[in-house]
C-alpha cells in the first residue's frame, strides 16, 4: 500500500518521448547544415558518376567486353553513395550527439531521467531520432537515385536496397557512437571529439593500413569503413550485418548505463553508530487528521494503486 | 545531533523521512549525517548559504547521487534510490530545458508524459502566469520567465513530494510573493515542498519548517518560533537565528 512502485508511471505513453527527440533532433543547426552541405556534395558526386558512366558507355559501344563489365552499382551508385558515406562519416556525428549532448549541457537531462521511463527507453527514443534524422539526410541521395531513373538510367532493385541498407547500418553504427560518446563526454565538445576520433581515425586507418598482410590486414578489418565494402560489391553478408547489430546495441547498452546510472545510483548501506537526536521541539506540531484530510489527490492515487 | 524530524506520536508517520544521510567527496563530507522528515502538505525550507551541501542533500535524497551511509524512508518503509524517481520530484537549480523548443512544447511534452488534462494544464499555466511566454522559445525566456516554466513542469508532475533548489531565484519580491502563493495553494492541497534556499527573507515567508545546514551539517531545525525559543531570541529574524546557530 505505501509502495510508490504503481504510480502508473510504466504505462506512460511513448509518443510524446518520440515526438520530443524528433523536434530536439530537427530543431538543431547541425542536420540542417549536413543537409545544406550533402546536397551539392551529392549533386557534384552524382554529375561526376553519370559523366563518367557515359563517357565509359560510349566507349562499351565499341567493346562488347567493357559494355558486360560496365554496371551502375560501381559506376552511379557506389560513388553517388560514397559522398553520402563521408558526410555521415564526418558530420552525422554533430547530428546525433545533440539528442543527449544538448540535454546534458542544459541540464534538462536531470529533469528527463526522472519521467517515468525506463533508461533503455530514454536512449531508444534518442535512437529512433538518430535513425529518423539519418532517413531525412539521405534524401539527396535517394533523389539522385530517383533522378537517374528519371534520365533512364537501370537500377537493380535488390542491389540497391541492399547498398542502401549498408548504408544504413553504417549510419546507425556512427550514431549508436555518438550517443554512446555524448554519455560518456561532459559537453558535446568533447564527445564530437570522441567520436570524429573513432571514425575519422577509423577511415585513416582502413587507407592506411589495408593490404598489408598479417596482423595489420586484421586491424584494418577492425575499420568501420569495412562495414559498407560487401554492400558496395553487392553482397549481403550475414556476419557482418549481426556484427554491425551487435556492435551499436553494444554501444546503446553502453550509453544506457551511462543513464541509468544517473537515474538511479546504488544507495550503499552502511551503519552508523546511533548520534544523540534532538527530536523535541524540532518539530511543527500538527494534528494527524489535519494532515491526513490535506493530502494530495496525486498522492492518493499513488497510493491507493499500491 | 539536531534533527529535524517532526514529532513521533499516532498517525505521525510522515511521507518521507531522511535519516543519518551522509554524502562524501572523497575525505570531505557534503553532507553529514542529517536527518529530517516532511509531514503531507508541508514546506520544509533547508536553509544554508553557498557550499552549505543543500543542492548535494537533495540531489542525495533523490537518487541522483550515491549516498555513503544512511536512508530514505517512504511511510516508514526504506525507499531504495532506484525507486525514488516515482515518489519523489526534483527541480534542479539553473536548467534551462529544450532550449530551441516553445514554452507550450515543452509544457504539453511534460503534460503528455504525466497524462494531464487541458484543464490542469491550463490551470498550471495560470498559477504561474506563463501565459504571455508560451509562443517563445525557451532561450528567449528571461531568468524568471524560465524560473516560472521549471515550476510548470514540476506541478504537472504527480508526485506528493516536491524537492526545488533555490525556487526563488530570479525572481523579484513581488513575482516571488506570487510563487509563494502558489507553492501554498499546492501544499494546502495535501502536497509536500522541500525547498532548498539561501535567501532567508524568501524562507521565512514560504516555509512551515526551516532546517538550517551549514558546512553538510543539521545547525538547527524547526518552526521560527521554535528556532527563537531555542535561541533566546524571541523577536529574531531568521538571519539572526542562522548567525547564533553557526
Amino acid at each position: 500500500m505505501r509502495s510508490p512502485k504503481a504510480n502508473g508511471w510504466q504505462a506512460s505513453p511513448l509518443w510524446p518521448l518520440l515526438a520530443k527527440e524528433l523536434r530536439e533532433i530537427t530543431s538543431g543547426r547541425a542536420l540542417w547544415t549536413m543537409l545544406l552541405l550533402l546536397c551539392p556534395l551529392i549533386g557534384y558526386s552524382f554529375f561526376q558518376a553519370v559523366s563518367l558512366y557515359g563517357e565509359a558507355s560510349t566507349a562499351a559501344l565499341q567493346s562488347p567486353v567493357l559494355a558486360n563489365s560496365l554496371s551502375p552499382l560501381d559506376g552511379i551508385l557506389v560513388p553517388t553513395l560514397g559522398s553520402f558515406y563521408v558526410a555521415v562519416t564526418l558530420l552525422f556525428p554533430f547530428v546525433a550527439i545533440r539528442a543527449l549532448g544538448e540535454e546534458k549541457e542544459t541540464g534538462a537531462l536531470r529533469l528527463l531521467v526522472q519521467l517515468p521511463y525506463r533508461p533503455a527507453t530514454l536512449v531508444s527514443a534518442k535512437l529512433a531520432a538518430v535513425l529518423a534524422a539519418w532517413m531525412l539526410a539521405s534524401i539527396p541521395a535517394l533523389s539522385a537515385l530517383i533522378f537517374w531513373r528519371i534520365l533512364g538510367g537501370h537500377l537493380a532493385m535488390v542491389e540497391t536496397a541492399n547498398l542502401l541498407f549498408g548504408h544504413l547500418v553504417y549510419g546507425l553504427l556512427v550514431g549508436a557512437l555518438a550517443l554512446f560518446s555524448a554519455s560518456i563526454a561532459e559537453s558535446a565538445a568533447t564527445a564530437a571529439i570522441i567520436a570524429l576520433a573513432v571514425t575519422i581515425g577509423s577511415w585513416v586507418l582502413d587507407f592506411t593500413v589495408a593490404g598489408n598482410p598479417g596482423l595489420l590486414s586484421w586491424i584494418a578489418q577492425l575499420s568501420l569503413t569495412q562495414t559498407l565494402r560487401p554492400f558496395e560489391q553487392g553482397l549481403l553478408s550475414g556476419g557482418l550485418v549481426l556484427g554491425a547489430a551487435c556492435a551499436i546495441f553494444g554501444l546503446i547498452a553502453l550509453a544506457t548505463g551511462v543513464v541509468a546510472a544517473r537515474c538511479s545510483t546504488t544507495q550503499q548501506t552502511a551503519s552508523l553508530a546511533d548520534v544523540g537526536v534532538d527530536h523535541s521541539g524540532n518539530a511543527r506540531r500538527r494534528g494527524p487528521g489535519k494532515v491526513d484530510g490535506r493530502r494530495y489527490r496525486g498522492q492518493a492515487k499513488f497510493l491507493s494503486a499500491g | 545531533m539536531l534533527s529535524a524530524e517532526l514529532p513521533t506520536g499516532e498517525n505521525s508517520v510522515p511521507p518521507l523521512r531522511v535519516t543519518d544521510l551522509t554524502k562524501k567527496y572523497g575525505e570531505e563530507r557534503a553532507v553529514d549525517r542529517v536527518t529530517f522528515s516532511a509531514a503531507a502538505g508541508e514546506v520544509v525550507g533547508i536553509i544554508g548559504p553557498n557550499g552549505a551541501g543543500k543542492t548535494t542533500l537533495l540531489e542525495t535524497v533523490v537518487g541522483l547521487l550515491p549516498a555513503d551511509s544512511g536512508e530514505v524512508l517512504w511511510h516508514g518503509q526504506p525507499l531504495p534510490a532506484s525507486e525514488r524517481r516515482k515518489a519523489l520530484f526534483y527541480l534542479p537549480d539553473a536548467v534551462r530545458p529544450y532550449r530551441d523548443e516553445a514554452t507550450s512544447q515543452v509544457l504539453s511534452f511534460f503534460a503528455d508524459v504525466y497524462r494531464r488534462s487541458k484543464a490542469e494544464i491550463a490551470d498550471t499555466i495560470t498559477s504561474v502566469r506563463l501565459r504571455p511566454v508560451l509562443h517563445k522559445r525557451v532561450h528567449a525566456l528571461s531568468k524568471g520567465y524560465n524560473r516560472r516554466l521549471l515550476l510548470a513542469l514540476a506541478l504537472l508532475a504527480p508526485h506528493p513530494v516536491l524537492l526545488m533548489d533555490e525556487p526563488f531565484d530570479g525572481f523579484d519580491l513581488r513575482q516571488a510573493r506570487e510563487i509563494v502563493e502558489v507553492l501554498r495553494n499546492q501544499a494546502a492541497r495535501g502536497r509536500t515542498f522541500i525547498l532548498a534556499i539561501h535567501q532567508l527573507v524568501d524562507a521565512e515567508r514560504v516555509c512551515d519548517r526551516v532546517i538550517l545546514l551549514a558546512g553538510g551539517r543539521v545547525r538547527g531545525a524547526g518552526t521560527l518560533d521554535e528556532l527563537r525559543a531555542q535561541t533566546a531570541l524571541p523577536a529574531g529574524s531568521l538571519e539572526d537565528i542562522f548567525l547564533a546557530l553557526t
